[in-house]
């Protein structure tokens, strides 16, 4: 996993997702505000969805608790 | 049994058909094509990691990288390798050419995207993709292939010139003649019927007969 670190804590790119998503946003919005190509965006929204950090609220996305304890 | 396979055999893809939906591990983490959509995206194939064909593509791929970026266009290499053999590879491109490979590439060690892609071709390696290339457009759709065989290393002045030719024929709905480069006359579709072939010679085109006309694009 490209935001997810073998500890199960995000990399930097999740920090950057996770961060950018304080805020639901689409994955376009955040591709946008991070100057990412959107296939690394939308992969790495996936990994962070799978671990519980992220969760949907329809287009957009949006950090969990436990997305904002990881970066603590 | 899935669409692409019948009795065992498997349906290679075809120009103007959806590409193959896959997941993927590459040296960017896991991918799904659909991760692309919205972007033109290269999809490629080399024989082997640390060849020096395959490493003179690289070198040639990531050189057209930004030209690529520009037509919204994104690239992804594979080939039948670990991941941890990818990431040696790309970082010993950079320490001794100096070139950073910027795009992701699959690892494909149990083969399900190459065979998905008919990538390999039994006459020349079973082991090993061939040289070959899909043009896959923001919907999805399979535009354009390209195979070359393992010795022959691709020309990527003729890769950005189908990514051109394909980008305007969907902006202007016209073809491109035999080596044609951007900035040089269209072929203008020869007109479906009678009426309008005769039509077709007072339109100001220049026109060798009613089915050979060409135009300048503004």
């Amino acid at each position: 996993m490209a935001c997810i670190s073998p500890d199960g804590k995000p990399t930097e790119l999740g920090k950057k997702l996770l961060g950018a998503a304080k805020d639901p946003s689409t994955p376009e919005e955040i591709a946008s505000t991070l100057i990412l190509p959107l296939f690394r965006v939308r992969s790495g929204l996936r990994d962070l969805m799978e671990v519980g950090y992220l969760k949907e609220e329809g287009e957009k996305y949006k950090i969990t608790d436990k997305g904002f304890k990881s970066l603590e | 049994m899935g669409e692409e396979q019948v009795e065992g055999i498997i349906r290679l893809p075809r120009l103007g058909e959806k590409a193959p939906e896959f997941e993927a591990v590459t040296t960017q983490g896991k991918l799904k094509l659909s991760d692309f959509r919205g972007s033109w995206l290269i999809l490629f194939s080399h024989p082997a990691d640390f060849t020096p064909v395959c490493t003179t593509e690289f070198i040639g791929f990531a050189e057209i990288f930004d030209e690529l970026q520009v037509r919204n266009v994104q690239l992804m290499g594979l080939s039948i390798d670990s991941v941890y053999s990818h990431i040696s590879w790309v970082r010993n491109i950079e320490e001794k050419f100096g070139i950073k490979i910027p795009f992701p590439v699959i690892a494909d060690l149990n083969k399900e995207v190459a065979s998905l892609y008919g990538m390999i071709m039994p006459g020349e390696s079973k082991t090993e993709t061939s040289r070959c290339v899909f043009v896959i457009d923001p919907d999805g759709i399979l535009r354009a292939m390209i195979y070359y065989p393992l010795t022959t290393g691709r020309n990527m002045d003729e890769i950005l010139r189908i990514i051109d030719a394909l980008q305007t024929t969907d902006k202007h709905h016209v073809a491109t003649p035999a080596n044609w480069k951007p900035g040089e006359p269209v072929i203008v579709p020869p007109p479906p019927t009678q009426e309008a072939a005769e039509e077709r010679l007072k339109q100001g085109f220049d026109c060798r007969d009613w089915y050979f006309c060409k135009k300048k694009l503004d």
